[in-house]
């Protein structure tokens, strides 16, 4: 389910590497086999989005094709810029904010809302997914980039570095 | 460079100088103090970095391992906040923020110190931009600030005695690209003063460009306090630096003459330090919270706080972030993250419906593969699209906002939250008000004007950022009148004879400009200050 989510997040294509290419989901899988707290986000979550796709798609995720797996991340992505920490600090937007997530979390809360966790770890997963892509030295390539500050620097601050 | 420690505190001999921070102003104190002569403890909350061993900047991932090397401890290092939510931007360390700082170190103008008689608000600092000319030129030559001079020289530039120690830096692609419109439109973008000498300097050497400085600089280039003035601190002998001790209290004797400071190492245990001066350089936000939780009978309010002003007029710079995406290849990410400055706004300018202004400042930060595909916000199909389109492409630009004191703005104690030691954890309140707002409304349209002007296809909106400046002011204010300020013209408190501030928090207003460089020349005045009354006896 990882690398089906991974590559949704970043596709593989004929344009250029993807999750795929750049093997997101082996390093994810790395990633939360280090620390058991992970370990555990990573199921609570992945078992939240199936749910998902259950209650609005009518199948376990992996059982749906790519473009309503999509809608199913769609719906989960839309919630959670709802809930998203906004910079209004008071009392009231902070109840407003603290409503909405256990107003969207509660599993049953009508077959159109529950989403568990969903959104909650959708977000962390498109943020950890980018990280593992963006690392990457393929993708370095593909738009051009020249590698990590250190130790070298950049001598020469019009052209790549090596170039 | 291993620390040298010659020079131990005993437990019941009091030393010269207890010092709580060693940052921008406590580095500096630690230096001067200890040079004339003076035994010196400085008692540091955060601990000691190695440049070439600490910092993660020369890894694959180190876009994200780099960040988390001067991440706050969760529980040690909170703060709740009052109304607008306010991001803190600090490093707890030996070195302080500049440990992270862009060595962006501009000096204040002239009309800084005088705002009250040029614009009829807020105060007067109680000197003048000529009293700390000096001092400005002697902690440039310390830090080897590379600066334009000459033809080059921003034509907003305050008189200077000295000319900068070394070149400036040159510009980058995207540098010149927003200079290219500043010179349309008849700005002046020029290379700022920064603590990042061109040439190898005092032992260092020169910038590499890696555009790391918020990282640490693995090379140690850039000037931060940890390897220019804490090493020749610690050469004298006379100093010990206790890494990871939080000072929680400053305790007073039946004379009303700051007596020791209490403070909690590593493991929690609490410790007692005596020493004949105290100077506190904890930053405007730690510096009044320690002076509020060292209440006693004879201070109710809390230390030094008479006047109730501990903890108010608290300021940052106003911070508008835009971004502009050009057609060419920029690649900001080469080169120092500081891209140059534009001063045209600095003054008061009578039109405007506010008083005060700012400067605009190209930002290269954060121009990395990673942290671009985040600001972008869009997964699927369309982010590598989209990458792909604005990549190597973007440049940000930053102001500098005078945000003027108001007494509303403050850094109080929270009455319910606590840190990891018990502690009350600080509560920040800081909202635009009314001239901050005039300005604001302002600023955007100048960011966008500049974008235009310089050819960006695509200009993302500019947004307000409070707390993004990571220049934390005011909250103990100097000032002649002891009804009305905090401490004295040489950073003394009013109330108690042997307590001085030596951080950001004395600033009366907080100027457009970056205000390491004057925290650091009014720490070695008042560093004069400390050693003439010592010798004057009065210690
Ligand atoms: C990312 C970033 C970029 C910046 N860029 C620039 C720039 O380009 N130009 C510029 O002028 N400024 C910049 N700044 C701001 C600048 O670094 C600060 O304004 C300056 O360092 C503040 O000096 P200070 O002495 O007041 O506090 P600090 O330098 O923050 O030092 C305070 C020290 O006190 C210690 N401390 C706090 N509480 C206690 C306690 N209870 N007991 C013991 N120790 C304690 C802290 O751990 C810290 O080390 C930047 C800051 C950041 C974070
Ligand atoms: S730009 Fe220069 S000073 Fe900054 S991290 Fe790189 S080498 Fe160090």
């Amino acid at each position: 389910m990882l690398s089906a989510l991974a590559e949704l997040i970043v596709p593989s294509d004929g344009d250029g590497p993807g999750a795929r290419d750049t093997r997101v989901a082996e390093s994810l899988e790395r990633h939360a086999s280090r620390s058991a707290e992970v370990r555990a986000r990573y199921a609570r979550g992945l078992a939240a989005i199936d749910l998902v796709a259950r209650r609005h798609a009518g199948s376990p995720f992996l059982g749906l094709p790519p473009a309503r797996q999509l809608d199913v991340l769609g719906r989960i992505h839309a919630v959670a810029e709802r809930v998203r920490w906004r910079r209004d600090a008071s009392w009231a937007a902070r109840v407003r904010r603290r409503l909405a997530r256990v107003h969207y979390s509660v599993a049953g809360w009508g077959a159109r809302h529950g989403m568990g966790e969903a959104h909650v770890f959708f977000p962390r997963l498109v943020d950890d997914v980018l990280a593992q892509f963006w690392t990457s030295r393929q993708a370095w390539q593909w738009v051009s980039y020249d590698g990590p500050p250190m130790s070298e620097g950049y001598p020469d601050l019009g052209t790549p570095r090596g170039a | 460079m291993p620390p040298r420690v010659a020079f131990r505190a005993s437990r019941q001999q009091p030393v010269g100088v207890v010092i709580v921070g060693c940052g921008a102003g406590g580095g500096v104190l630690a230096k001067e103090l200890s040079e004339a002569g003076l035994t010196v403890l400085v008692l540091e909350a955060g601990r000691r970095f190695i440049a070439g061993v600490d910092y993660r900047t020369a890894e694959r991932e180190f876009e994200v391992t780099a960040p988390t090397v001067f991440a706050p401890e969760p529980s040690r290092d909170r703060h709740t906040c009052h109304g607008t939510a306010f991001e803190v931007s600090r490093v707890k360390g030996v070195g302080g923020s500049t440990l992270a700082y862009l060595a962006v170190v501009p000096r204040f103008h002239p009309s800084d110190f005088r705002v009250r008689s040029e614009d009829g608000i807020a105060d007067d600092w109680p000197l003048t931009y000529e009293e700390l000319e000096s001092y400005y030129s002697e902690v440039e030559y310390e830090l080897g600030v590379s600066g334009p001079d000459g033809e080059d020289a921003s034509p907003f530039e305050p008189v200077r005695t000295a000319p900068y120690p070394t070149p400036p830096h040159e510009f980058n692609k995207a540098s010149l690209a927003i200079k290219r419109g500043a010179d349309r439109l008849g700005w002046h973008l020029r290379r700022e003063p920064l603590a990042i000498p061109t040439k190898p300097w005092h032992g260092r050497p020169a910038c590499l460009r890696a555009g790391a400085c918020m990282f640490g600089c693995a090379a140690e280039a850039k000037s931060s306090i940890d390897v220019t003035y804490v090493p020749k601190a610690e050469a004298t002998g006379r100093v010990e630096i206790r890494p990871r001790c939080v000072a929680r209290e400053v305790t007073v004797g039946d004379d009303g003459r700051a007596r020791s400071v209490v403070y909690l190492d590593a493991k929690g245990q609490e410790h007692e330090v005596f020493g004949r001066v105290v100077v506190l350089a904890a930053s405007a936000i730690e510096t009044p919270r320690l002076l509020v939780m060292s209440r006693s009978r004879r201070f109710p309010a809390g230390l030094a706080n008479g006047s109730g002003l501990v903890g108010r007029y608290f300021m940052e710079h106003l911070a508008v972030v835009a971004f502009g995406v050009f057609d060419e290849r920029l690649d900001a990410w080469r080169g120092t993250p500081a891209g140059g400055s534009i001063q045209d706004f600095y003054e008061t300018d009578r039109p405007n419906a506010f008083a005060r202004g700012f400067t605009i400042e190209v930002n290269c930060s954060r121009q990395w593969p990673l942290a671009v595909a985040r600001r972008l916000g869009v997964w699927g199909a369309s982010h590598r699209a989209r990458m792909k389109d604005v990549f190597g492409r973007m440049v940000g630009l930053a102001t500098v906002g005078e945000q003027l004191p108001d007494v509303r703005n403050t850094v109080e104690l929270d009455p319910v939250v606590k840190d990891s030691f018990g502690l009350p954890v600080p509560r920040i309140t800081c909202e635009a008000r009314d001239n901050d707002r005039a300005m604001l409304r302002v600023i955007p349209r100048r960011l966008t004007e500049l974008l235009e002007a310089a050819g960006a296809r695509e200009i993302w909106e500019p947004a307000y950022m409070p707390g993004w400046s990571a220049h934390y002011l005011g909250t103990c204010r100097m000032g002649r009148d002891p009804r009305t300020s905090v401490v004295d013209a040489w950073c003394r408190a009013h109330e108690v004879p042997n307590l001085y501030v030596g951080d950001g928090s004395v600033f009366v207003t907080g100027a457009a400009a970056n205000p390491a460089l004057t925290i650091m020349a009014l720490a070695m005045r008042t560093a004069e200050g400390i050693v003439r009354a010592f010798r004057d006896g009065h210690a």
